[in-house]
Formats: C-alpha cells, structure tokens, sequence
C-alpha cells in the first residue's frame, strides 16, 4: 500500500494509570477504524530529543485528537501538568504556519466536560470540542464518529459496535498479556497497539472467497 | 534562504523515518482496512504476538463449548461411570 498523508492519527492525551481506560479506548478505536495510532509514547529517548520526536510524529499526522481531562492541578504544590495543552498548540501552529498539506490538519480536542476548558485554555474555543463524561464507550463513539467524518468513509462502523468489540477485546488482553509472560505494568504503548492491531486483524478478518 | 533548507531536511528526515509505508494486516468483514502499526512493539514482536492471540482465542471458544455443552445425567448410555 503506497504511503498516503491521510491515515495516522496523533493521540495527545495524558498517560497516567488514571486516564488509561479511556487512552486504550481512543486507540482501539483509531486502529478499529482503518488508521495508525501515533504519540509521544513511540519515543523512549532522553528528553532534549524527546520533544523534536514528538514535532516529528505530529507533523506525520493529519489528524490529531487531544484529550485535555488531565490538565488539573495535581502534586505537591499543586500544579497543572502542560504537555497536552503544549502538543496542542504546537499541532495548531503547523496547520497555521506548515505547508498545503499541514494546513489540511483536522483537530479533535476532548475533556471531561464540555465548557470546562474555557477555565484554562479559552483561547482554543470555535476547535471541535467534546465531551466524555470520563467514559470509554463514550470516548469510542465519538472518536469513530470524528474520523467517520473527517475522511466520510462508510466503511467504519459506528461507534457502539466497535464499543463492544472492545470490551470483548478487553476480556482476552490479560490471557495475551500472561501469554508473553508479560504484567500489565510492563506492556508499553507500542506493545498495546501491536496486540490491538493483531487482535482486530485476526477477530473479525473478513473470510476468504 | 537558510531556514527553507533546513525546513526541507526535516521534512525529508520525517518522511524516512520509522513510521514507513502504510501495510495492511486485514480485511474485516465490513471492509476496513487494518493498518500494520508505525513502530514495532517492544517485547515481542508482531509474528509472535498473532500466535499469541490465536492461542488464546482458541481456549476461549474451546472453554466457551465446555461450559455450553449438554449436561450428563449418571444412567445416560453416554456417562463415563455407569451404576452397578
């Protein structure tokens, strides 16, 4: 398959224990709907290169969906943890500032409420902002339906369906995972998406003529 | 002039990067096309992790049957210990 500007997707989001359910939600269902799931994650390289790793995948990815639940304070003294407010921004400024094809960047911005970022980061209001309410089947059926959108293919399904293959997906991730002797804490973001991947790709394979 | 060079390199450094080409894995039934991922996973790798995933699924539709087969009575012809 020839390499086209049109399918990776550059998930911005927090990468705490807290925030994985709905973070492995986004995933499969980027993956589920025919793209690449791409993210800071991919690097593991000291932080003076860190950030040059992350222009790099944001200026591959035409689509970018950025989950601001987890800019709250937090930590003693209590602060607001930026890098997804950063990653945003810097998304923004190449569709601003890049060439034809940056300028045709598609954003999805997501929180927990829908006018909470109005607090924080008003700057950003007229985006295509919404909310999930905390809940990974929500977080799906929006996710699919932004990108069902975004490239109007009729193909992906909606966004209950592929809920639901998803929490059977869930169900069997723990027998892979002690399948390659692996705990859960070890299983790194390239890990969860290669099993995804293989996982969709096997289940629901469409049969041979 | 200098910045536009430089803008070129990483454009060009970005496109032969790991990501690489697009590689389908599957078909599924309604017609999306699954891509291969842009990295490699870190402790296995994809060959490996499909096996897996087989295995798996396999003792679950092998554990699904057990607990939805009939069950036996103990004067069935079919039961293993038969009554003296």
């Amino acid at each position: 398959m020839a390499r086209s500007f049109s399918r990776d997707v550059f998930v911005n989001c927090a990468f705490d224990e807290r925030f994985q359910p709905i973070f492995h939600a986004i995933v499969f269902a980027i993956i589920r709907s025919g793209f690449r799931a791409r993210c800071a994650l991919e690097t593991e390289d000291a932080a003076e290169n860190r950030f040059a790793k992350i222009q790099n995948i944001v200026e591959q990815s035409p689509f970018g969906i950025h989950d601001l639940s987890r800019t709250q304070s937090d930590g003693d003294p209590p602060l607001p943890r930026f890098n997804m407010p950063l990653e945003l921004g810097l998304f923004i400024g190449a569709k601003r500032y890049g060439n034809d094809q940056q300028r045709r960047k598609r954003a999805l911005i997501l929180d927990t409420e829908q006018y909470r970022y109005q607090r924080f980061i008003s700057d950003i209001a007229g985006q295509d902002i919404r909310a999930h309410g905390s809940d990974p089947i929500r977080a799906i059926e929006m996710v699919a339906a932004w990108l069902r959108t975004q490239t109007g293919s009729t193909t992906v399904p909606g966004g209950r369906r592929i809920a639901e293959e998803f929490a059977d997906f869930q169900l069997s991730l723990p027998a892979v995972l002690s399948g390659r002797q692996l705990r859960p804490a070890e299983m790194s973001f390239r890990d969860y998406v290669a099993i995804a991947t293989a996982w969709i790709a096997g289940s629901l394979r469409q049969p041979s003529p | 002039m200098r910045h536009l060079i430089d803008m070129a390199k990483t454009s060009n450094a970005s496109q032969g990067s790991r990501a690489g080409r697009y590689e389908s894995v599957g078909r599924t039934s309604d017609g999306v096309t699954i891509l291969k991922p842009a990295i490699p996973p870190k402790h296995f790798t994809y060959r490996e992790i499909r096996r897996t995933i087989e295995a798996v699924k396999k003792a679950r539709a092998m554990e699904a049957k057990r607990d939805t087969a009939p069950g036996q009575f103990a004067d069935s012809p079919q039961a293993p210990f038969k009554r003296k």
